[in-house]
């Protein structure tokens, strides 16, 4: 069928017979003929795995596809497939910039595993290159207030929605679930870890009422954003997706350890904190409660930390291998710190 | 045995020429891994270097019990069981009254990882 090999395929499983199936269920989903005439893996993802691929429809029309399916060894916090497909099409009629989705396949048969396909969205999501290359970004006071409204848009959308039943009742105190959850993570650590019980104790004592409870993204921050022409193109990534508290999207986008070395711009390391916050005002129409920031940066770097203990765990059990994986471990210190220096900002910002 | 240099020599020479010789030479795509590689060599360079002290981390926890006036962890335990008790202890809240005297003890424990991670993004002095 001219399908250009990738060695790498081969380990991952996605051989020529599996494409074969892939192209068979497809034609089958979209009713027409159609071939797969490339398939590659994509760059990204420690919990899902996306790869890029040519679709050949019936009449002869070329489309750029990516499909994503959870990778070997996934986090077990992270929403299925499935339901990602359905938060991308609620996404997506909110009007919200997201990759327009095409199927989900349940059927383990077809890749041994469920996935969804959805349109390529052409751009760069690379933070290195974001937030050094200005002329990727000309106006960054207009795309942090982009970046704003693109957020406020999410939080826009509220319960109950009956296509997002699975995402169960929104509980009304989210703070204390986040906490509750990442106490969980750390009971399945083996090393204890007392500054991080702190930091979360301190977040247990002085956590928030929640402005209101909104969809949240999850991990709405650069590199989950597809840049295009100065702008967005396409809020990507929405596996962390759920009920909860808005400031938590706004201080996980602000938060030290996601401005990939431009400490100096406070949004993302691709823009300033006022822009963003501005735009977010003028969709939301709601006040940042920037009293509040240094809460929810101070969670963005724990739950960081934790899922970077957690990496490395899986590193040290033989379930993740490569080199970032196994490094990942020792960048909790200075996440730690970040927050224990934020914690001490709380009522004071 | 070996013959020298011992370990940590040839781990710092291995460094510097993957650093000097080879990655001039290595294609954009490439960088990004051998610094990975030469920061997971500069952290395993440091680490056998170190001289793990758990003696004073588990005076400095019991310590604080003593200060906090709370049941004091038997010292000959293991640190990893004192430092498991102090968790329990922060979760639950019993240490809430005594921030003060426990935060310098965690600034303390996290510095000491970060002397061996990342020593460049310590905010507190050696000791």
């Amino acid at each position: 069928m001219g399908v250009e090999y990738a060695a790498e395929r081969k380990a991952t499983g996605v051989d020529d017979l599996a494409v074969r199936r892939l192209a068979a269920w497809l034609g089958r989903r979209l009713g027409e003929p159609v071939t797969i005439r490339t398939i590659e893996r994509l760059s990204g993802g420690a919990i899902q795995e996306n790869w890029g691929l040519t679709l050949i429809h019936g009449d002869g029309r070329e489309e750029r596809l990516v499909l994503r399916r959870d990778a070997a060894a996934p986090i077990p916090s992270s929403r299925s497939r499935a339901e990602e497909f359905a938060v991308l099409k609620v996404a997506r009629a909110a009007g919200i910039a997201v990759p327009a989705p095409v199927a989900l396949c349940t059927d383990e048969a077809v890749l041994g595993g469920p996935f969804f396909l959805m349109r390529h969205v052409s751009g760069i999501a690379d933070p290195r290159l974001l937030v050094r290359n200005d002329s990727l970004i000309p106006d960054r006071p207009e795309f942090g207030a982009a970046l704003g409204a693109a957020l406020a848009r999410i939080h826009a959308v509220r319960p109950p929605r009956p296509k997002l039943s699975f995402l169960g009742q929104p509980d009304p105190d989210p703070a204390m679930a986040r906490i509750r959850a990442q106490r969980q993570n750390l009971d399945r650590l083996a090393a204890p870890q007392p500054a991080i019980e702190f930091v979360l104790r301190r977040l247990e004592r002085d956590r928030p009422r929640p402005a209101a409870i909104t969809l949240i993204h999850g991990d709405y921050r650069i590199g989950n954003i597809m840049v295009a022409d100065g702008g967005i193109a396409a809020v990507l990534d929405w596996e962390f997706a759920d009920w909860g508290d808005p400031d938590e999207d706004l201080g996980w986008f602000t938060a030290r350890c996601w401005r990939f070395g431009r400490e100096d711009r406070e949004a993302g390391g691709v823009a300033a904190r006022a822009d963003f916050y501005r735009g977010y005002e003028q969709i939301s129409g709601r006040k940042v409660a920037s009293e509040r920031a240094p809460y929810w940066e101070a969670m963005a770097a724990i739950r960081w930390a934790i899922i970077a203990l957690q990496q490395g765990e899986r590193h040290r059990a033989e379930e993740k291998p490569g080199l970032e994986a196994a490094l990942s471990g020792r960048m909790a210190p200075q996440l730690v710190q970040e927050a224990m220096a934020r914690i001490a900002a709380i009522g004071h910002a | 045995m070996h013959d020298g240099p011992e370990g940590a020599r040839l781990l710092a020479i291995a460094r510097a020429t993957l650093l000097n010789e080879v990655l001039p030479d290595v294609p954009a795509a490439q960088v990004y891994a051998v610094r990975m590689i030469a920061n997971a060599m500069a952290i395993a360079a440091r680490e056998l270097a170190s001289k793990a002290d758990e003696g004073a981390a588990r005076e400095r926890i019991v310590s604080l019990y003593r200060q906090a006036e709370l049941a004091v962890p038997d010292a000959s335990c293991a640190l990893g069981d004192i430092e498991r008790m102090l968790a329990a202890d922060i979760r639950a809240g019993r240490f809430d009254a005594h921030e003060e005297t426990l935060t310098p003890l965690l600034e303390w424990q996290v510095d000491r990882r970060l002397a061996l991670a990342n020593p460049k993004l310590r905010r507190h002095g050696d000791d």
